[in-house]
């Protein structure tokens, strides 16, 4: 379905609309009863910038730390060498649990590791769903917003899953998952903050899927985005605390703080994919929370449909412009300024979609 | 102790007790950790270990003991304190909840259903 699809099927709508109305309201109350979250939010702006205008730097430091510590270490220049070192430390036939990860998704890793013979699954409900739908996310963080309680009832059908409310579908999601968590050979993250100082890897959630997934197979692999390197662990910590407030639930109900175990080989790539040489370099600072998709008046109607293969919305427009190339639907957006406006990064997307815009007309 | 507010807000069970060791009988058939630090601001609390991060993944009701002495005043401190004393920390603030589905919280989603916090008092 493309964008044009996606204006005629209300569910998207009434999804994001559903989201930003039930999560408005807690961020609002968050930032207000916990101000000194603003000037953590500033503190992570800046350190991001500074570590992306020397990132060559930011990334030895990042390999040599986690070298000592006993991980193994990789760089990939683009997604097809990155979905190649992860193919390789797979191998096929094993079992695979994912954590959600935007990034997992930029470089098509789930397919990829399914194409080699592998049984690979999204841990995280929504994801899950997405799926079973074969869909894609519509939302950073809410993957399957768009779907109504009773066409989820109709898709976990199709892996033998039933019930007949949230509640119900949830437990056997569980039920079904734990068997895949006990048997999983190999289990993958992304990363939410990466610290240069310790080499530990910060994720944060709610349901527990990802400190199953990274803690119970013997083989961990980490996908981190060189942007997610910050100096030290407090900025890393900083840095996920701001993102939980901004996704509207705050605090997580888990933070993982990922390292080499003993008992577990612990695999690190860094992903550039674009970002090193980028001229969007401010959109580094992003920490995809996805507040600026809900809030935006064409995301509201056609989700992440608006936007490049993987990313979608404001934020999705950008990142499109990074990892794959401009997209033509930049010429969509209202400019409303919706987007900065609520970005805890202070972003100015409306002006880097206009400089794509100028970048489209000149090339014609 | 503002903490004990905050979590009980998020469907935590609080005990507060002179004598951890005393209410621990109460939870056989849970998992026990022993919590290096909390925030008192967010009720984060930090754990230490990979095998206690393990188990109280897997485990249906986690529960935690944390001593009134290790509560610090912001997150950082808190984390920094847990750093002081384990390697692998991890940290935990409620049971394990989703609303992936229509926006309809549900709780128990992959790790624990159950979260429940002694808070030893010093006597």
């Amino acid at each position: 379905m493309n964008i044009y699809g996606a204006l005629e099927q209300g569910s998207i709508r009434e999804g994001v609309l559903r989201t930003l109305m039930n999560l408005r309201d807690v961020i609002l109350k968050t930032l207000n009863d916990h101000p000194y979250l603003l000037e953590y939010a500033d503190e992570v702006r800046n350190a991001k910038l500074r570590v992306a205008e020397d990132f060559d730097y930011w990334i030895d430091r990042s390999m040599e730390v986690l070298e000592k510590r006993g991980c193994h270490v990789y760089l990939a220049e683009n997604a097809e060498k990155a979905r190649r070192i992860a193919g390789e430390m797979v191998g096929s036939g094993k079992t695979v649990v994912k954590a959600k990860s935007m990034v997992s998704e930029e470089i098509r890793l789930r397919e990829y590791l399914q194409s080699l013979g592998n049984e690979v699954w999204e841990t995280d409900l929504g994801e899950f769903i997405v799926q079973v739908a074969d869909d894609r996310p519509m939302h950073m963080i809410v993957p399957a917003l768009h779907y109504s309680e009773a066409q989820v009832m109709e898709i976990l059908k199709k892996v033998g899953i039933h019930g007949r409310d949230a509640e119900e579908l949830a437990s056997g999601v569980r039920e079904f998952m734990r068997e895949k968590f006990l048997k999983a050979d190999v289990g993958v993250s992304g990363c939410n903050a990466f610290s240069a100082e310790t080499g530990r890897v910060f994720l944060v959630e709610n349901e527990g899927n990802i400190r199953l997934s990274t803690s119970l197979p013997e083989r961990y692999i980490a996908l981190v985005s060189i942007e997610k390197i910050l100096p030290d662990d407090d900025l890393a910590l900083k840095s996920v605390f701001v993102q939980s407030a901004y996704v509207g639930t705050f605090p997580p109900a888990y933070i993982n703080i990922n390292e080499k175990a003993d008992s577990q080989e612990m695999h690190v790539i860094f992903l550039d994919n674009g970002r090193k040489t980028t001229e969007f370099r401010e959109h580094l600072a992003c920490i995809k929370c996805g507040r600026c998709q809900l809030e935006c008046p064409v995301f509201q109607l056609a989700g992440s449909l608006w936007g490049g293969e993987v990313y979608g919305g404001p934020t999705g427009m950008v990142w499109t412009a990074i990892t794959e190339e401009i997209p033509e639907v930049c010429f969509l957006s209202t400019l409303c300024g919706k987007c900065r406006e609520v970005c805890p990064s202070d972003i100015d997307m409306p002006g880097m979609i206009r400089k794509m815009r100028e970048i489209i007309l000149k090339a014609r | 102790m503002k903490i004990i507010q905050i979590l009980r807000s998020r469907g935590v069970e609080v005990i507060i007790t002179e004598n951890a060791r005393k209410e621990i009988e109460r939870f056989r058939d849970a998992h026990v950790s022993q919590a290096l630090s909390a925030d008192e601001r967010s009720g984060v609390i930090f754990f230490g270990g990979f095998q206690d991060k393990r188990a109280a993944g897997l485990a249906f009701h986690h529960v935690a003991i944390l001593k009134e002495e290790d509560i610090m005043k912001d997150v950082i401190s808190a984390y920094n304190h847990a750093k002081s004393k384990s390697d692998m920390i991890f940290a935990s603030s409620s049971p394990s909840k989703s609303a992936d589905i229509e926006g309809k919280l549900i709780f128990g989603m992959h790790g624990p259903k159950k979260f429940t916090v002694i808070v030893e008092v010093r006597k």
